[in-house]
């Protein structure tokens, strides 16, 4: 059986989206509505390519010679659980294909799928965008995210947790402590990302006519010492190995 | 001393065959380059000379001086130096460093306008001589052209012939200077010449050759005299075998001010001479370094005198000494030697450089330090270009030089009629306008002009094929009339008395604009394409209703369209009667020059506006390859290098970020994308490794950056001597660097 699925663009290389080299799928569709999303316009449930899991990797294959053994391949939005068979189907043929398979994801799905989905994947890069009140900068369910987040601890499949430091909206020191908390939960957590906030977004939200409340606050970007320091302070009080935190991360 | 000693083989030493001189007697190098010596005392205070004279040129404006007493010739100067006690090579253009020639043979309007340009008159009696008594290369071809001819030439349908200037392309084979000796050389061109017979034009034509051949070679055995070396005699030690190299293309570029004045393929020759000296001890590591570093501080200094329009079209003063390293040999032996390192080794000793235009002949099969040596270089200095040994030995063999940026050539057995190129964006807005050059509308051909609201597919397609018809007729016709003058007038008896006397002729046509054309055709074919027309009737905007494939992130339907085009074109040039019999090339190849042929150019049906620039070479439009990097690059691959044997110029830039985490993380991912791309069958790629930062900030501080090199299409520049115009495209062109 065919499961067809929906598309906003395929990124054909990047250095950016987990281990090594790797293509990127954007799937359409994401209900999160985060106030910095990069990629607005991967919102709306249709819209973007239809595309069977067979014909989509046939076209990444292409990319292959190009990339380093194994090629990897991100599954990003979009929200890829907002789509779990077609994620699904693509990540065990490009498995079976011995691409490396990661997930990209708000953590924001069904249970099951979410599931099925980190057991069917060689990665999952857990995007947290607020530890206590994501609904601030989301329409995120809280109490969703934070269990789909718990029950990484059940499963062998490495997890980088990523985060983008937003001034006044995500660097307050209890922000920074509860997610190191979280991070604390899971065995399998091998990296942590922290991402200074950039502006590049915001002229992706006026192509699209919409606006951020974001946009409107001065100064909410962060310099490279604050991510520095935001690390520390997620790394001390936490007690977690500083191994997470690799330096490039921060470049 | 026998100056063949400890030398292998036998074939080479009866009849010129470098090839075979290098096979017997070159050895690969293929460990890390541990042996790498810093410049000498003597050439950093040398260097240091030459940087204070080249500050000078560029506070004076560009040019430094001017001779305006003497012609263009190889023994038209006393010797020159810069500074006798450090020079171990020597040699310059004029009597000083950095004056330039005057250099009449192409054309005296050009004279007239590079002198005005710098308020300075040219000599009365020299432009008695140049428009009474003595007929240019410009004069006689202007004569000779049809109206039809400077029509197309005027609205920039053909454009940057070099009917007005030296066409360049040719490499003279230098190596057979410094291996034979100027007599031998002399006696085999005599032989050539005696063996011909005297019945036809073709035979007699080629006999007048080979005599001012012959008397180049003499001249060049003056000049060289007056420098205190004798090359009658072959070179019997490296200081000899480089000094004489560089004689013989200093005789070249004494009297040719060619568009590209390449150097070739010297390495594997060169560390021939050098490994011998170095284990008789009669040389050590530094003493070599500082004989190439000292040829290559020659070659840097090397200029012509141009004029302001000419600036526009290439900008930054390039010369295009192109020199190659690298490339595997037809035994299957790595032709990477030490003197590969030692050359590319330069721009560090040196500091970062446009010139020479270092160009590494890659393969999967170099040796790994090689690989990750060459593409470590190429991440600091983004100065180096990429070119497929892999595609381009079969068809060259491996004694292949590149000539001017992205050009094949096998040394001293071919020879290029350079023409460069029609603009194809412009053909379509003919085939569009019935005919009718979209900015004056004169009608240039007649074709059906079409009256829908809406472009047809078909009709637009049926029009383009009968323009690009026509327009295979009409350049190949003008080529044949520049390439006919520039023999007659403006002979290159330096370069071709280093190559074969009857050599295989290529007649290098080019096309700009491909991606603009690929874009405007996809959008009529795959969407609907309203025409918005002026009260002439002629169409200048386009609204396209849809979306459609843009080129540049393989997707076949419109990469097919690039290729059709092409496919067409190549065939109908290739149904041309050519000038002596040249076998016809073409390149997707614009330099600098995608700028000016951007403003000369209507909006197009893709959505590029009237005047904006086009895409270097074969790129993609600026910000189109929407699908990455290696999207774009497997669209490019797909450009069919048989019939575009001149060369693909793709021109590919990225943030240290975006290609990796870490250096070696960076070095081991580019080694893999050009491995990918030159696998799919890419031909050649310029790198950039920067941010868009970095540029801007050039742009208002150059006081800051005078030495950042960036690759454009083809060759390397100095960002800060590029035009404000350029600088802005090279900024707005796609910087990999997503978040």
């Amino acid at each position: 059986m065919v499961t067809r699925g929906r598309i906003q663009s395929v990124q054909s290389f990047s250095t950016l989206d987990g281990p090594g080299t790797r293509c990127v799928v954007f799937f359409q569709g994401c209900p999160a509505g985060c106030l910095f999303c990069h990629n607005p316009e991967s919102w709306a449930a249709q819209g973007g390519e239809e595309i069977a899991p067979e014909a989509l990797l046939l076209r990444l294959e292409r990319f292959r010679p190009f990339l380093q053994t194994p090629p990897g391949l991100t599954l990003s939005g979009g929200e890829p659980l907002f789509q779990p068979e077609f994620a699904l189907a693509l990540a065990t043929l490009a498995q079976g294909e011995g691409w490396h398979v990661a997930l990209d994801t708000c953590g924001w799905g069904p249970t099951d799928s979410f599931q099925q989905l980190v057991q069917g994947v060689d990665l999952v890069m857990f995007s947290i965008k607020h530890p206590l009140h994501p609904e601030a900068l989301s329409k995120l369910n809280p109490t969703s995210v934070l269990a789909n987040w718990q029950l990484l601890s059940n499963f062998s499949t490495p997890v980088w947790l990523r985060y983008v430091l937003i001034k006044g909206w995500t660097d307050p020191p209890e922000a920074l402590t509860a997610l190191g908390r979280l991070a604390k939960e899971i065995p399998t957590l091998e990296r942590i990302e922290i991402f200074p906030y950039n502006s590049l977004a915001e002229s992706d939200w006026e192509d699209l006519h919409r606006d951020s409340p974001l946009f409107h606050e001065h100064s909410i970007t962060v310099t490279e010492t604050e991510v520095r320091q935001a690390e520390t302070l997620i790394q001390k009080t936490a007690g977690l190995p500083p191994r997470l935190f690799p330096a490039f991360a921060r470049t | 001393m026998d100056p063949w000693r400890n030398f292998e083989g036998a074939l080479w030493r009866k009849k010129i065959d470098l090839a075979d001189f290098i096979r017997h007697n070159y050895q690969p190098f293929t460990s890390e380059p541990a042996f790498l010596s810093p410049p000498s005392a003597r050439t950093k205070r040398l260097w240091t000379k030459c940087q204070q004279l080249m500050d000078e040129e560029r506070t004076a404006g560009g040019v430094l001086a001017i001779d305006t007493e003497r012609v263009a010739e190889v023994t038209a100067w006393a010797p020159g130096y810069i500074d006798r006690e450090l020079e171990v090579i020597v040699g310059l253009q004029t009597d000083e460093p950095l004056k330039r020639v005057v250099n009449p043979w192409g054309g005296w309007r050009m004279v007239e306008a590079a002198c005005k340009a710098r308020n300075i008159d040219p000599d009365p009696a020299m432009k008695k001589i140049f428009t009474t008594y003595r007929r240019t290369q410009n004069e006689a071809i202007f004569r000779i052209y049809t109206p039809e001819m400077r029509q197309a030439r005027h609205l920039g349908i053909i454009t940057g012939l070099p009917d007005a200037y030296g066409r360049g392309r040719l490499i003279g084979d230098y190596r057979r200077v410094p291996l034979y000796g100027l007599d031998f050389l002399i006696t085999e061109k005599k032989n050539d010449l005696y063996a011909l017979d005297n019945v036809d034009d073709t035979s007699i034509h080629l006999r007048e050759d080979i005599a001012d051949q012959i008397e180049g070679l003499e001249r060049l055995g003056e000049m060289a005299k007056a420098y205190g070396s004798d090359l009658s005699r072959p070179a019997t030690d490296a200081r000899e075998a480089i000094q004489w190299l560089y004689f013989a293309y200093l005789g070249a570029v004494k009297e040719q001010n060619g568009a590209a004045m390449s150097l070739g393929h010297t390495s594997p020759f060169l560390d021939i001479y050098l490994r011998r000296d170095l284990e008789a001890k009669t040389l050590d590591e530094e003493g070599a370094q500082e004989l190439i570093d000292q040829l290559v501080i020659k070659l840097r200094l090397v200029r012509h005198l141009r004029t302001p329009e000419y600036d526009e079209l290439f900008a930054g003063d390039p010369l295009w000494v192109t020199e190659s390293v690298g490339g595997i040999s037809e035994d299957g032996r790595p032709l990477v030697t030490k003197t590969d390192y030692r050359w590319l080794h330069t721009l560090r000793n040196l500091g970062p450089s446009p010139e020479p235009n270092l160009t590494v002949l890659w393969s999967p099969r170099l040796p790994q330090p090689f690989r990750a040596y060459t593409i470590n270089l190429a991440i600091e200095t983004s100065a180096l270009q990429f070119e497929n040994d892999e595609l381009i030995r079969p068809i060259f063999g491996d004694d292949y030089g590149i000539s001017c940026c992205v050009s094949a050539t096998r040394l001293g057995k071919d020879m290029q009629y350079f023409g460069a190129r029609v603009n194809l964006a412009k053909a379509l807005l003919l085939a569009i306008n019935g005919g009718r050059d979209e900015k004056t509308g004169e009608q240039v051909l007649a074709i059906p002009a079409l009256t829908g609201n809406y472009l047809d597919w078909r009709s637009v397609w049926e029009n383009y094929e009968q323009v690009l018809t026509w327009l295979s007729v009409l350049y190949s016709q003008t080529m044949n009339c520049i390439h006919y003058m520039h023999d007659k007038y403006n002979y290159e008896r330096m370069q071709m008395a280093l190559i074969d006397s009857n050599p295989r002729r290529h007649m290098a046509f080019g096309v700009a604009g491909l991606s603009v054309v690929a874009d405007s055709l996809s959008a009529i074919r795959y969407t609907r394409v309203k025409a918005i027309r002026d009260e002439r009737g002629i169409t200048t905007g386009f609204e396209a209703e849809g979306d459609f494939p843009y080129f540049g992130n393989d997707d076949d339907r419109v990469d097919g369209l690039a290729v059709k085009v092409l496919r067409y074109f190549y065939a109908s040039l290739a149904e041309q009667p050519i000038y002596r019999d040249a076998k016809p090339t073409m390149s997707i190849l614009t330099i600098t020059s995608n700028v000016v042929y951007g403003k000369k150019t209507g909006s197009t049906p893709d959505g590029r506006r009237a005047g904006h620039p086009f895409a270097p070479g074969a790129n993609p439009m600026h910000g189109r390859e929407k699908s990455g990097v290696v999207a774009a690059m497997r669209s490019l691959a797909k450009l069919p290098y048989e019939i575009c044997l001149d060369g693909i110029s793709y021109t590919f830039s990225i943030t240290p970020r975006a290609l990796g985490p870490s250096p070696s993380d960076r070095v081991q991912n580019l080694i893999r994308l050009i491995d990918g791309y030159f696998g799919a069958h890419g031909h050649h790629i310029n790198i950039n490794v920067y941010s868009r930062e970095t540029l801007v900030d050039a742009m208002e501080h150059p006081e800051l950056y005078p030495n950042l090199t960036i690759r454009v299409s083809g060759y390397a520049v100095h960002f800060v001597k590029l035009s404000r115009e350029q600088q802005l495209e090279v900024i707005e062109r796609t910087i990999y660097e997503r978040m």
